[in-house]
């Protein structure tokens, strides 16, 4: 996140005016555990920093880092538990909070995390994952099915112009629920889903997916013949990184298994791990199918009374 | 009637273009498109030379479809057996010098009476369009919304909506947590009315009426009536307060209102009257009807979607096919 010179100087104010040094520090090290004041200062270290020169230093280093939302975080937190058992007002935290808002940042205050506010530029990451943290994810895939008969058999623009179309209703369904296309490439792509109810939000966004595509067919798609899908929905932990092209990860593994293997054509299927979260009346949408292993993989499709 | 053949063969196009101007011909790659964008009764010939081996697979198409009869054109005298052509539903067959001398206007008028004699699915079209010919004079509104104004009458599609099973909700649900659940209900449905240039014009609890002005050339509101059961299942995961699967009728007819924006719940029309006794009456839990009149001006790829279903007040009436879940 790109911080503002204004966001620096808040919280520079807001250490300085709330807390000593040594509390500072404290802080500080939540986020980078070996933070070193003295060395990033050039203080030496047996002359005490004076308080505004610390705060300051504090406040270039998490934004240098791109910690400074976590440190906020905690700042927060530290405002609404204490520290220690110790009770602290931070000052100007609302300020603050009005700052990281103008840059696109909401504070989730069930999840205790700032979030991407839904009317702002959309980041993969939420604008809260960190590179190379691990994270628990759910992911939903996409894969148009006989994409090479199709791009053989029809003039480019028009495969084109559908493809995009469908890339726009899995777009479309899957930031509608606070999802992040991670990868789209032609003929599929897949997406991540965290946060509050993330493997329902995944398969509500894969069937909403699947009747959109119907209509799509029914109404308004260009071709000859229905463009045909699979979907599949896994949930696990997850690397994170801004560079999805060298993202190694068991769980996107397990997600391409479901989909190639698992999958015919207009179904969604997802994982036991993510049908056991579904709920009362959504696990009435899928049926189970038995799997190597004595296990099974759940199957949602459009079905129509006889 | 309208008359389409669909041939590639020149000779043959350039004589029943001497023959009869009003004949339209077009290219056998056409069909599928031409047919499943028909709204009217057509009568098609199909040219053997210009199909070939296609044939038994147009002719299944063609007998699939409502409203479309179709005879045969044989120019080179290829068909053996033209019995099993008439099996298969066509109500006409020429072949060599015979379509020289008989593809006519004199011929399809002569179609036209048979079709009305003995085939009772155009008698019924036939007679639907000599009902509304008589009975409505559609009021259209070009712009919509913006032309209607109080006390005037127009045409308007109409939507009647009720949920299923109201009379023991208040003692399942608990008065206030109905009404909560209701008010989403209604969200719902006010969204996808909206959506389509529809509004709720009354509401009475459990449902109401919602009037779609009419254009004359498109009926939205089937569309809008087709989306609300299609996404009524994630509606009932995602947003309803019930926390059972809800169910609700849908009924939906063309039909003439003067319209006004208060006290709608004293209304005297025929057609409000019409609907409340479709939908409260005649039409079953869980699903959506609609009447011929308003089918005809529906999407022409969701008509499939509908089966007939018998008459209503001599009108015929067809039913939506529903989305289900997977059975157990």
């Amino acid at each position: 996140m790109k911080a503002s010179t204004r966001l620096q100087r808040l919280i520079t104010d807001a250490l300085s005016h709330s807390m000593p040094v040594h509390t500072m520090l404290r802080i500080a090290r939540q986020v980078i555990q070996n933070y070193d004041l003295y060395e990033n200062s050039g203080f030496p270290p047996n002359i005490p920093i004076p308080s505004i020169d610390a705060a300051r230093q504090i406040a270039i280093d998490m934004i240098n880092e791109d910690l400074v939302v976590k440190f906020v975080e905690i700042l927060i937190d530290v405002y609404e538990n204490g520290l220690m058992g110790r009770k602290i007002t931070v000052r100007y935290l609302p300020q603050i909070l009005k700052e990281l808002e103008s840059s696109g940042l909401i504070y989730d205050d069930e999840y205790k995390m700032f979030v991407e506010k839904s009317d702002m530029k959309r980041t993969i990451g939420w604008g809260v994952l960190q590179e190379n943290n691990i994270y628990d994810l759910s992911f939903i895939s996409l894969d148009i099915v006989n994409n090479s008969e199709l791009v053989r058999k029809y003039p480019k623009n028009q495969i084109a112009l559908a493809y995009s179309d469908i890339r726009e209703i899995f777009k479309y369904h899957v930031e509608k629920r606070n999802g992040r296309i991670w990868e789209w490439e032609g003929d599929g792509g897949f997406a991540a889903f965290y946060l509050q109810d993330k493997n329902i939000k995944a398969v509500l966004s894969g069937i909403d997916i699947l009747l959109e595509l119907f209509l799509y067919n029914l109404l308004h798609c260009e071709l000859d013949e229905a463009i045909h899908i699979r979907l599949a929905v896994h949930t696990g932990p997850c690397h994170f990184t801004y560079n999805i092209q060298s993202l190694q990860s068991d769980t996107l593994d397990k997600l391409m298994e479901l989909e190639a293997k698992y999958t015919p054509p207009d179904n969604l299927v997802i994982s036991s791990g993510v049908y056991f979260d579904m709920g009362s009346k959504l696990e009435h949408f899928f049926r189970p199918v038995p799997i190597a292993g004595g296990n099974f993989v759940y199957r949602y499709s459009l079905e129509w009374e006889k | 009637m309208k008359t389409i053949v669909f041939s590639s063969n020149k000779d043959l196009l350039n004589l029943i273009g001497k023959k009869s101007a009003a004949v339209t011909t077009l290219s056998p790659s056409s069909i599928t498109k031409t047919i499943n964008n028909s709204t009217e009764p057509l009568l098609v010939y199909l040219d053997v030379s210009s199909i070939n081996d296609k044939l038994p697979k147009r002719i299944s198409f063609l007998t699939s479809k409502e409203k479309i009869y179709f005879g045969i054109l044989d120019p080179d005298r290829n068909i053996q057996d033209i019995a099993e052509l008439y099996f298969a539903g066509a109500v006409d067959y020429l072949a060599g010098k015979q379509i020289e001398a008989g593809f006519d206007e004199k011929r399809f008028k002569r179609i036209s009476r048979y079709l009305e004699e003995f085939r009772v699915d155009y008698r019924e079209e036939i007679e639907l369009q000599k009902m509304h010919q008589k009975a409505i004079k559609y009021i259209c509104t070009e712009r919509g919304w913006q032309e209607i104004v109080p006390g005037k009458e127009y045409t308007f599609s109409i939507m009647f909506i009720e949920l299923d099973g109201k009379y023991d909700m208040e003692k399942i649900f608990g008065k206030k947590n109905l009404e909560v659940a209701l008010s989403v209900f209604r969200k719902y449905l006010d969204r996808n009315v909206s959506h389509f240039g529809g509004r709720i014009w009354m509401w009475f609890q459990f449902g109401g009426i919602a009037l779609f002005p009419f254009d004359g050339r498109e009926c939205e509101s089937v569309y809008c009536g087709f989306r609300i059961m299609l996404y009524k299942l994630m509606h009932d995961v995602e947003e309803s307060l019930f926390p059972n699967f809800i169910s609700f009728r849908i009924a939906l007819l063309l039909g003439n209102v003067t319209y006004q924006e208060n006290d709608t719940g004293n209304v005297i029309s025929d057609s409000i009257n019409t609907i409340f006794h479709l939908g409260r009456k005649h039409a079953q839990e869980g699903q959506f009807y609609i009447t011929k009149d308003i089918l005809q001006f529906a999407p022409k790829p969701l008509v499939d979607y509908f089966i007939p279903v018998g008459k209503f007040e001599e009108i015929p009436i067809y039913r939506m096919r529903k989305p289900v879940l997977p059975s157990p």
